[in-house]
């Protein structure tokens, strides 16, 4: 049913006040209210879009670190405009972070993962447009 | 061809700490091995039989001369002094040791290479023509499309954990090359009546243990649209496509389950959300990266010259107007060849080239093919700019290099995996084989004879050595824990794309060459004329007369 939670923020590394939680079928059940919502990689997100968009925050569970369907939810709800918070949970890993990052998530529901995957090396530079990074970089510095 | 700005090489060189970083923590046991192998695989980086496998991306096919040096130079250094050229143009170590990767991925950044997303279940290496801007039936310069792919499918965020691996291959000439009919996508370059570049997208196509040609689902796309319709394909694979069972997570099997045309409409309904968006190609993009692919300044001089000079060569020496004949081919530029030189020599692994040839072709290159070579999918190399009138001089270089044999598109230059000899998925080995052929069809007259013919080699159903699309294909079977072969014929991987059809019980390693004999015997007595290949003979006779050959009571 309902789950309350806590999560850290990317942006403080504070601990976020709980807030409840529906699960996918339970939120359609109670009628799509605008609350945070918790789906899994399996589910289907189609017809949910529109209502889903007013969600606070939304936290994907990952049935396994090698199942990316959560990546494209994400990147996905990002494209379509979803403003609120979107946690990844389940099975990932720190390695997966800044992937996940680009991809629009703000935090792992894991506090313990999060901070050693901030002190992982990355990649400071990137190709494609995503979620956090508007322009491509052939639309970028390259096309000075 | 493509130079890294410093972008890239940033890019490029911080791949190599992380990948250093990620390996010290499995060395260390902070990391399992589960969760080791998808880092280590987007690297490049297999466990196999004996050794790990290192695989070394070519982007699209294209090595420089410094470059091919320097894999000479790792491979002296890490491994055992040769290197393999892989069925998707990508250069392979067999022996490296795991704590000496990163090392080596940092030497290899050095000189603008890296192993990225060769393996693992990500967007490969793109793959194309070999004779890309320099065929003379070329229609649109393939590689500035390449290299775009490359960018963006290059750490791209969403698609690092695909339901499996993910293979794209262009085509820009008449003839297709680049076997598009056979990849998760294959794109075809063409121009419309207006002159203008468009794209055809063919998906769900593959080996493996369900062959599959791909699907048209889009013919008309204009090339601006091209990463964005790329990408709403890729949702829709990685979202839909099946992760419970790996053998059906291929593309091919969720565009043969939602039907093609409902595959069609979810990618058109995925692109209304990206198309027009960020990553809409300006012409200014594809024109910058263009830019890396103008022709080069071509000496040659006089056409006439060069040609005339060519024609006396091969009239004052038979042998190397037969290497001629078969190993060079038309050249957009008049005056010049592309010269293939085959890895097949008898003996050796098909596509394993030593340090010593690959330091004197890097020479080579350096001194007749503007520093360039390509590498091939038949596991060849190839130089592309040779003036005509330099090819008797690298004819003549190449002989003490073992590198001169002139089988080009014949049947010892023949497509085989690693086998049973390295692979542990193996059900037989295949390096054998294709030397027990090579052996029986070494005469060089019985193969001109035959001409031109694909024979291709798998060691078990992945198929790695193409076995599906050879005229003649070997598969190795397990029968009762025995090493056997299947023999399929009939298959093409070119625009005429067809699957082999398998000819019947399988057979041991040892009746194999009297097999393959048997084939080519019924073949030139079924022939009308020389001119007529053995494909064109199976498409006109069927399979019947091969299995009666093979099978039937003599
Ligand atoms: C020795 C270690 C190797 C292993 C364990 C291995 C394993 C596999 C497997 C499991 C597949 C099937 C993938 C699928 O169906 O999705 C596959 C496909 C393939 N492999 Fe390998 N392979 C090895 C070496 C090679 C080498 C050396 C080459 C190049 C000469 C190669 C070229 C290919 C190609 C082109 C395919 C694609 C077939 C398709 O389109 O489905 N592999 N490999
Ligand atoms: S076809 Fe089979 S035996 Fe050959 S390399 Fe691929 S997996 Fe190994």
């Amino acid at each position: 049913m309902e789950k309350p939670e806590q999560y850290l923020s990317a942006e403080t590394g504070n601990a976020v006040a709980t807030l409840h939680s529906f699960h996918l079928q339970d939120w359609i059940e109670a009628g799509k209210p605008a609350a945070a919502v918790i789906v899994a990689t399996e589910d289907t997100l189609a017809e949910h879009y529109t209502d889903l968009l007013s969600a606070p925050r939304i936290t994907i569970e990952f049935a396994g670190f090698m199942d990316g369907r959560g990546f494209s939810h994400a990147a996905k709800l990002r494209q379509l405009g979803f403003k609120g918070e979107l946690v990844a949970g389940g099975d990932v890993l720190a390695d997966q972070w800044v992937f996940l990052q680009r991809c629009g998530f703000d935090a792992l529901d894991n506090i313990a993962l999060t901070a050693s995957a901030e002190t992982l090396p990355g990649i400071s530079e990137r190709y494609q447009a995503d979620a956090r990074e508007l322009e491509p970089l052939f639309r970028r510095k390259r096309s000075a | 061809m493509y130079q890294y700005d410093q972008l890239d090489q940033t890019i490029v060189n911080e791949r190599v700490a992380q990948f250093r970083e990620q390996t010290e923590r499995y060395l260390r046991g902070d990391l399992s091995d589960a969760q080791y192998l998808p880092l280590r695989l987007q690297n490049g980086l297999y466990v196999q039989r004996l050794a790990p496998m290192l695989r070394i991306a070519v982007p699209y096919g294209l090595i420089s001369s410094a470059q091919l040096r320097a894999i000479a130079r790792i491979s002296r250094r890490y491994d055992k002094g040769y290197a393999h050229i892989s069925t998707r143009q990508n250069i392979q170590l067999n022996w490296p040791q795991l704590e000496d990767v990163p090392d080596i991925l940092a030497d290899l950044a050095e000189v603008q290479m890296h192993a990225i997303q060769t393996s693992g279940n990500c967007i490969r290496n793109t793959t194309t023509d070999q004779f890309a801007g320099v065929a003379a039936d070329e229609v649109v310069d393939p590689r500035p499309y390449c290299e775009i792919i490359r960018q963006w499918s290059t750490l791209h965020p969403e698609f690092a954990f695909l339901p499996r691996k993910f293979k794209i291959a262009v085509n820009g000439a008449e003839e297709d090359r680049a076997a598009i009919h056979f990849h998760d996508i294959g794109i075809e370059l063409y121009r419309n009546t207006h002159g203008a570049v468009r794209l055809k997208f063919l998906v769900g196509g593959g080996l493996g243990r369900t062959p599959v040609i791909g699907s048209m689902i889009r013919d008309d796309l204009d090339p601006e649209h091209m990463l964005t319709y790329l990408e709403a394909i890729l949702r829709v694979y990685n979202l839909h496509g099946r992760r419970d069972n790996k053998y059906k997570a291929r593309i091919k099997i969720l565009v043969k389950a939602m039907g093609v045309e409902a595959f069609r409409d979810a990618v058109d309904a995925e692109w209304e959300t990206s198309r027009n968006g960020p990553n809409t190609l300006s012409d200014h993009a594809l024109a910058e990266v263009a830019g890396h692919f103008t022709a080069p300044a071509y000496s040659a001089k006089d056409a006439s010259a060069e040609s005339a000079f060519l024609a006396e060569a091969c009239a004052r020496e038979p042998l190397f107007a037969g290497w001629v004949k078969r190993n060079t081919m038309a050249h957009k530029q008049p005056g010049y060849r592309a010269v293939t030189i085959t890895l097949k020599a008898t003996g050796q692994a098909p596509g394993d080239i030593s340090a010593a040839q690959m330091d004197a072709l890097a020479e080579l290159a350096d001194e007749f093919s503007l520093g360039e070579l390509r590498t091939t999918h038949e596991q060849n190399m190839v130089l592309a700019d040779v003036p005509q009138s330099e090819l008797m001089t690298l004819w003549q270089a190449l002989q003490p290099l073992g590198l001169a044999a002139s089988n080009a598109g014949h049947i010892t230059d023949m497509i085989c995996c690693p086998g049973g000899d390295f692979c542990s998925l193996a059900n037989a080995k295949s390096i054998p084989v294709a030397q027990a052929l090579q052996e029986r069809f070494e005469a060089m007259d019985y193969q001109y004879d035959l001409g031109p013919i694909e024979l291709n080699i798998s060691g078990c159903m992945n198929a790695c050595g193409h076995h599906h699309v050879g005229h003649i294909g070997i598969l190795g079977v397990d029968k009762k824990g025995q090493e056997f072969y299947q023999v399929c014929i009939g298959g093409s991987q070119a625009g005429n794309a067809s699957i082999a059809r398998i000819l019947g019980p399988s057979f041991s390693r040892a009746d194999l060459p009297t097999v393959i004999e048997k084939l080519l015997e019924r073949y030139l007595e079924l022939r009308e004329s020389e001119q007529e290949q053995f494909l064109s003979v199976y498409e006109r006779c069927g399979i019947e007369p091969f299995k009666d050959a093979v099978y039937g009571k003599a």
